[in-house]
């Protein structure tokens, strides 16, 4: 397999495992979203020695909710790239034929009227590396959206934590909420900077394919 | 890729075969072409790593607007994997193919080519005046399968009825029958898997009036090699796949 098509396969498989790595990013976010409900129970039960806890149960809630609808949207972003890769991929594929059957038939009478299928096919080919380059881009920007969330929730992480010492006999629940929460927020931004960090090298290998 | 011309009284028969730059473990195939004026039909045009060669050749004696029609026997990959690139290719064209694969062989890429089903029964093609018989050749090898006749030439194309597994470099047509069974014996007797369809596929071609039996893979039969084979094939005990 030549480097280039090496690189095209990259693309379709890097953006293949972004979308299923935000598969498991849901997972997570809804696991934080019942831990929510949870806690708003406690925090109920808790009434005064929980006082100041509540309102952060139903941030906490919203968040996961933000989590969710921000994943769905990355991950959709990335199913549409993965498709869009393999179209590009095929069509470079085609392209590369296209010219071998230029170079065999070189001396063939009716050459000429093949000019317009290779032209055809390279025009497709420039768009669909420009329609590439800019869905990088705007994937990139959901998985900064997506970032920039959980540094949020790992605010409310810290926030929760002062508040579950002040629980009395709840403390130990209410910290257990925290921490979880924290514990996602940190595995989705870990993920989310893999996904980054591969949108970047696909970015970067994309800009070397001459058209 | 070889070329090899076949027949030209008006209209003109043309093989594509023996590729030496071919991928060294894909199975060899001929592929063929009718040119009738303006009007051009490739008959099983083969697998995707042998498409630039083909239309490298083909652009030597037609234009790419001319081909108009694609005929595939069945859906195998050497026949038809070229597809999504024939697709991207020629600008207003049919593929003709049993209607029991098109489900399968649109896996192949087809955005702009209209699929033709042809039905069990077959049917007539008019291609610019000349007429082609889309002969049923079911359950040999594949369940649903086509052959292509031609009257006037009296060619009958037999996709991988009569296929011999040989080298690339080949000769096109039998010459000595005797030494080119070894090379057919394997190929029918485990890949096809009907006698009964075997038989009465041979009870139809007798009563055909064939110079030119041109199978998909191997040798042309001519003259009295052709009701040598058939009569081989009568007695050949097929579907060795499964034991008795």
């Amino acid at each position: 397999m030549s480097q280039m098509t090496r690189g095209q396969n990259n693309t379709v498989i890097g953006v293949a495992t972004i979308a299923a790595d935000l598969h498991k990013v849901m997972y997570i976010a809804w696991s934080v979203s019942i831990a929510a409900k949870n806690a708003m129970i406690i925090s109920a039960q808790a009434g005064e020695q929980a006082r100041s806890f509540q309102p952060l149960t139903r941030f906490i809630d919203e968040i996961a909710r933000t989590t969710i609808k921000s994943t769905q949207k990355v991950e959709q972003e990335s199913i549409s790239l993965t498709r869009l890769s393999a179209n590009y991929l095929r069509t470079r594929d085609a392209y590369t034929r296209f010219h071998q059957v230029d170079r065999i038939g070189q001396q063939a009478r009716y050459r000429h009227t093949f000019e317009q299928t290779i032209d055809k096919c390279l025009s497709q080919l420039q768009q669909q590396a420009t329609r590439l380059r800019q869905q990088l881009l705007r994937l990139d920007d959901f998985m900064q959206e997506l970032d920039q969330d959980m540094r949020a929730a790992l605010a409310v992480a810290s926030v929760c934590r002062i508040e579950a010492s002040r629980a009395g006999e709840y403390r130990n629940s209410l910290s257990v909420v925290a921490d979880n929460l924290e514990s996602a927020a940190r595995e989705i931004q870990d993920t989310v900077k893999r996904g980054m960090d591969r949108i970047h090298d696909l970015t970067i290998q994309e800009t070397e394919f001459k058209t | 890729m070889k070329t090899i011309q076949l027949y030209d009284e008006g209209h003109q028969w043309f093989a594509f075969a023996r590729d030496p730059d071919k991928p060294e473990k894909i199975i060899d195939t001929n592929q063929y072409m009718i040119i009738n004026n303006d009007r051009v039909l490739l008959l099983d045009p083969g697998g995707i790593e042998i498409f630039a060669p083909m239309l490298g050749s083909i652009l030597h004696h037609t234009k790419i607007e001319n081909i108009t029609d694609l005929f595939a026997s069945h859906q195998d990959p050497d026949i038809i994997s070229s597809l999504g690139l024939w697709d991207q290719t020629l600008p207003k064209a049919r593929l003709h193919s049993p209607w029991l694969w098109e489900g399968f062989i649109r896996h192949f890429g087809m955005d702009h080519i209209d699929y033709v089903a042809i039905p069990d029964e077959g049917s007539i093609l008019d291609l610019g005046g000349l007429e082609l018989q889309f002969v049923p050749a079911h359950y040999l090898h594949s369940s649903g399968n086509f052959h292509v006749y031609d009257a006037k030439s009296r060619i009958l194309m037999c996709g991988d009825v009569g296929a011999a597994l040989e080298p690339a470099d080949a000769d096109m047509y039998v010459e000595d029958f005797d030494e080119h069974i070894p090379k057919m014996e394997l190929f029918h007797r485990r890949w096809m898997p009907s006698n009964r369809a075997k038989n009465d596929w041979i009870s139809r071609v007798r009563d055909m009036d064939i110079d030119m039996l041109c199978p998909q893979h191997g040798r042309i039969f001519k003259g009295e090699n052709i009701g040598k084979f058939l009569d081989w094939f009568e007695q050949l005990e097929v579907g060795i796949g499964v034991p008795k």
